[in-house]
């Protein structure tokens, strides 16, 4: 059931009235959706790095009894969703979720954003910054893009950015075609309107009709065809939860802080890169884990 | 933490509240990071990059399809280094590469995403009623000279690959239509969606045209071809192709009477099932199975008046009856797989049946079958960094010309990221087929007539029996340069061609007709050695030329008398097409095509006069109530006649329109 539907007020009564005494010893209590081995895997880091007991709650939160001192933390977006109808009064968590999912939940101004959160997308600096180390003879980057998308491009020195917006209702493999044409690379950013399952066959086989590398967003976005990207896997991002849970603790967060994953790693698409001509710049750069792009090598 | 990690929100939270996707499926959320989505880039889908290719090969990508222009599929070709397109008739187009071609022109395999459209009957193929909509084309690539060792039997001079359409490319609708001279009329139809993890394309496709002046070459054609793509899972994608392509194509004089004016009836239709398991880019297993039917509906009667002294004059009708069916079933394994850094293998096998049928032209209602077996491997091993080899072979056992095996071996060294130079060695096959070995085609005066009157009108084709296969053993050395906006192939290369099969008249004392017939013989050895060019670049982001330039020098031992099998490989050929890129929404392109004069290796052997041909095109796209329009118009030919084939085939200048709109 969305709790949506049951209302802030008679939710929160819910939890009260059927509370569950486990997670009563934890200072920090993750509430997550059950099944999804990437929830699982942040999870497992999180209770590594945390210097603090870290309890467990799976959605749905049917009786379940958070106590007013211990940290909430949102795995997930569809654990965001609820946490934040639950208008907790206490400083809560969320990470796992994207920018997209983070926008949409707080379109509803009534409902209190998180006090800190930690999102799965990359920042879009970094994967230029990427593509400028890497590639050094892509200079024109094109971004396919939907009206309506506020995500904000950002610029890299060195780097144009061709950017073309769509509508909702047009055709991204058939706008993606000129903008092929104009550049040295694209740039996929998540956006349900251009990359969705749908249109992922035709843009990436597109760029690779172009001999233009797609820099991706995510790990199984370039194992299907883009290029290369940066990426945070649920570890990472697990790992990043605990300083966060304890900063939060402390009262050291002022204004709702949207933090990107600190820490990333960067997957290659080889079969791409051989094709590209860039198998030798790209090799060996997955082997470790990054702070910053200045580290790669 | 640092700051500049942190996330920027204030121009977000200003147009949170346009956000309306509905919060469903359009929503992107940690699935969208961390699911599985299927792999496109495959093993089996990606070759090699433009400098590593280990081969000769040209690329037809969408624009430049579009820039040509042309009415037909085979038109198309004109475009590619060393390329000859002509019209048998006009609705029988023909392409070669490198001549050495009759109206059926059997060395060049033809594979539509994966499947030989070869037909088996005659060898070649039927251009004119392939199931395959000019629109639905996303992509040709052409591998100039033999490679049976990556693409089968019958890929002698070359290897041609056309990619249609993945279903997502099209989602909604396209109405396409067009007339011009000659009374030309197309139009085509097109439907595409994407529900889930299925997605479908139907096409239907309409043309009526009446050929070359004074020629009974009209055609009335209609097709109906669908493609649907299935993604199982992550890893696994079945797609599904089906077509048919009917005609009622002109053909034949009034005033012949052993080929009088008629019309034909081809009939053509496939399936095809592919099932992809795309591992990885390093890994992948393709699983296909397709199924060809070819059928011609064709027949005449020829009224004879028999004298055979002291008797009184007899009259008779003779049925002609050319009614054939050609079938092909085809099954094939391959596996894709990069086991070390640096290697990469594909290996595979199939089993292939064709069969036929034609009482005409076999003299026996029989069908003849011609069972094929193959198994072939080919390795990229990168030696060092500079240094690639290419290892392959293919071996095949067949009815007709029993085992044979098609190997092919070449080295590459990497001048830099950009700049190759390569050096290779290939031999392939080409396997007789059933016309050339089986047949005989014969007519009575009448089936039952009695003696004296069961005399033979005519014979026309008699089979060569135990024929030989062609072969060609090819060395080449190559160069490539490619980069961003700039792509330029040189080929330097010596082909030999040994046992030629060639159609001859021969004496047939029984023919009342004319005391001839013609058949097939292995006849001829030619060795060509030549030079290729072909450029593709944009000087400036409004203007792209893509350029092809052949010459070659052949000589032919045991020529005809009339020398034809060395004149119909064109010492010259060159073609260049620009597109001006006038805006994002037009464009207009030029297409120049040369072909110095050359022989056709028919029965009866035409020769055709140089060819000097440009053609025009203005193209727009506009919006029209909120969809995508496109309007085109074409000049072709505007430089003045010529004649294409044989004499009769007189090209003017012409002229067409095409008016398309995408529903989305």
């Amino acid at each position: 059931m969305h709790a949506s539907r049951i209302g802030p007020a008679l939710g929160a009564a819910l939890l009260v009235a059927f509370g569950l005494h486990d997670a009563c010893a934890a200072r920090a209590v993750v509430v997550a959706s059950e099944g999804k081995a990437y929830h699982q895997q942040a999870i497992a880091a999180l209770q590594r790095a945390s210097s603090v007991p870290v309890q467990v709650v799976h959605l749905p939160l049917n009786g379940t009894d958070l106590t007013a001192d211990q940290v909430l933390v949102a795995l997930g977006s569809e654990a965001l969703a609820r946490v934040a109808r639950l208008t907790p009064s206490r400083p809560y968590v969320a990470a796992l979720v994207s920018q997209r999912t983070y926008w949409r939940i707080f379109a509803d101004r009534t409902l209190r954003p998180p006090d800190a959160t930690l999102l799965i997308d990359q920042p879009l600096e970094r994967q230029l910054a990427l593509a400028r180390r890497l590639l050094p003879e892509v200079r024109r980057v094109g971004v396919l893009i939907a009206h309506d998308n506020p995500l904000q491009l950002p610029s890299v020195p060195g780097l144009d950015l061709i950017v073309r917006r769509i509508d909702v209702d047009s055709n991204a493999i058939l706008e993606v075609k000129p903008l092929l044409r104009e550049v040295d690379a694209l740039l996929a950013v998540p956006d349900p309107v251009t990359f969705n399952r749908n249109t992922i066959h035709g843009l990436l086989m597109s760029a690779y009709r172009h001999r233009k590398g797609v820099i991706g967003y995510s790990y199984p976005l370039v194992k299907a065809g883009a290029l290369l990207s940066a990426y945070a896997s649920p570890e990472l991002i697990g790992a990043e939860i605990a300083p966060l849970i304890e900063r939060v603790e402390r009262g050291e967060i002022g204004a709702p802080l949207i933090l990107h994953p600190q820490r990333f790693r960067v997957v290659v698409n080889h079969g791409i890169a051989r094709i590209l001509g860039v198998s030798a710049t790209v090799a060996g750069i997955e082997d470790r884990v990054y702070d910053s792009i200045e580290q790669l090598p | 933490m640092s700051l500049r990690n942190r996330a920027s929100t204030g121009a977000a939270w200003l147009v949170l509240g346009t956000l309306a996707l509905p919060a469903s499926a359009q929503e992107l959320a940690e699935e969208g990071f961390f699911g599985d989505l299927p792999v496109v880039l495959s093993a089996a889908r990606i070759a090699q990059t433009t400098v590593e290719s280990p081969v000769s090969f040209s690329v037809l990508d969408e624009e430049a399809i579009r820039a040509i222009g042309a009415r037909d599929v085979a038109e198309l070709f004109r475009q590619l280094p060393g390329f000859q397109v002509g019209y048998f008739v006009g609705n029988k187009p023909v392409v070669t590469y490198h001549g050495l071609a009759d109206q059926y022109a059997r060395r060049m395999q033809v594979l539509i995403d994966g499947r030989s459209v070869y037909v088996p009957i005659y060898g070649g193929v039927p251009w004119e009623n392939l199931p395959l909509v000019l629109d639905d084309i996303v992509r040709i690539e052409v591998v100039r000279g033999p490679n049976a060792a990556s693409f089968g039997p019958n890929s002698f001079a070359g290897v041609i690959s056309i990619s249609t359409r993945h279903a997502t490319e099209n989602a909604g609708a396209l109405v396409s239509v067009a007339a011009g001279d000659r009374e030309w009329r197309s139009g085509v139809v097109r439907l595409s969606g994407e529900p889930d993890d299925l997605d479908y394309r139907l096409s239907l496709g309409y043309e009526e045209h009446e050929g070359f002046d004074d020629v009974n070459d009209s055609r009335r054609a209609r097709q109906l071809t669908t493609r649907v793509d299935f993604s199982m899972n992550a890893t696994d994608t079945l797609m599904f192709q089906a077509g048919v392509n009917a005609a009622r194509n002109g053909i034949g004089e009034e005033s012949d009477i052993g080929d009088p004016d008629r019309a034909q009836q081809p009939i053509n239709h496939f399936r095809h099932l592919r099932w992809e398991r795309n591992l990885s880019a390093d890994e992948a297993w393709v699983v296909q199975y397709y199924f060809n039917h070819y059928e011609l509906i064709d027949g005449f009667g020829i009224d004879t008046q028999i004298e055979v002294p002291p008797f009184p004059p007899v009259s008779a009708t003779t049925d002609v009856d050319f009614d054939a069916v050609s079938e092909r079933h085809d099954l094939e394994a391959q596996y894709n797989v990069s086991p070390l850094e640096g290697l990469r293998l594909v290996t595979g096998a199939s089993v292939r049946t064709d069969e036929v049928t034609s009482e005409g032209f076999f003299g026996t209602d029989e069908t003849l079958s011609n069972d094929v077996a193959r198994v072939f491997g080919h390795a990229e091993w990168t030696l060092a960094e500079r240094w690639i080899a290419n290892v392959g072979a293919m071996w095949e056992d067949n009815d007709i010309s029993g085992e044979d095996t098609s190997p092919k071996v070449g080295l590459l060294y990497k001048l830099d990221t950009h700049q190759s130079l390569r050096a290779g060695v290939s031999q392939a096959t080409r396997t007789p087929v059933f016309i050339e070995t089986r047949a005989n085609t014969r007519f009575p005066i009448a089936t039952d007539a009695p003696a004296p009157f069961d005399m033979l009108l005519d014979q026309t084709l008699l089979g060569g029996g135990e024929l030989d296969p062609e072969r060609i053993r090819s060395v080449e050395l190559g160069y490539r340069l490619g980069g961003p906006d700039f792509d330029l192939d040189v080929r330097l290369f010596r082909d030999e061609i040994e046992d030629i099969i060639s159609q001859i008249p021969v004496a047939f004392a029984d023919d009342s007709f004319d005391g001839e017939a013609s058949t097939f013989v292995n006849r001829g050895t030619a060795e060509v050695v030549g030079i290729e060019a072909q450029i593709d670049t944009e000087p400036s982001p409004r203007l792209r030329l893509l350029g092809a330039l052949s010459y070659t020098e052949s000589d032919v031992d045991d020529d005809d008398a009339e020398g034809s099998i060395e004149r119909s490989i064109p010492r010259w050929t060159a073609n260049l097409l620009g597109i001006v890129r006038l805006s994002g929404s037009s464009f207009m392109s030029f297409d120049y095509n040369y072909v110095e004069d050359i022989d056709w290796l028919d029965k009866r052997r035409r020769h055709a006069a140089t060819i000097r041909r440009l053609d025009l095109q203005y193209s727009r796209s506009l919006e029209i109530g909120g969809q995508n329009a496109n309007f085109a118009l074409n000049l072709e030919n505007v430089l003045g006649d010529y004649t294409d084939y044989q004499e009769d085939n007189v090209v003017e200048p012409g002229a067409y329109a095409r008016f398309s709109v995408n529903y989305r």
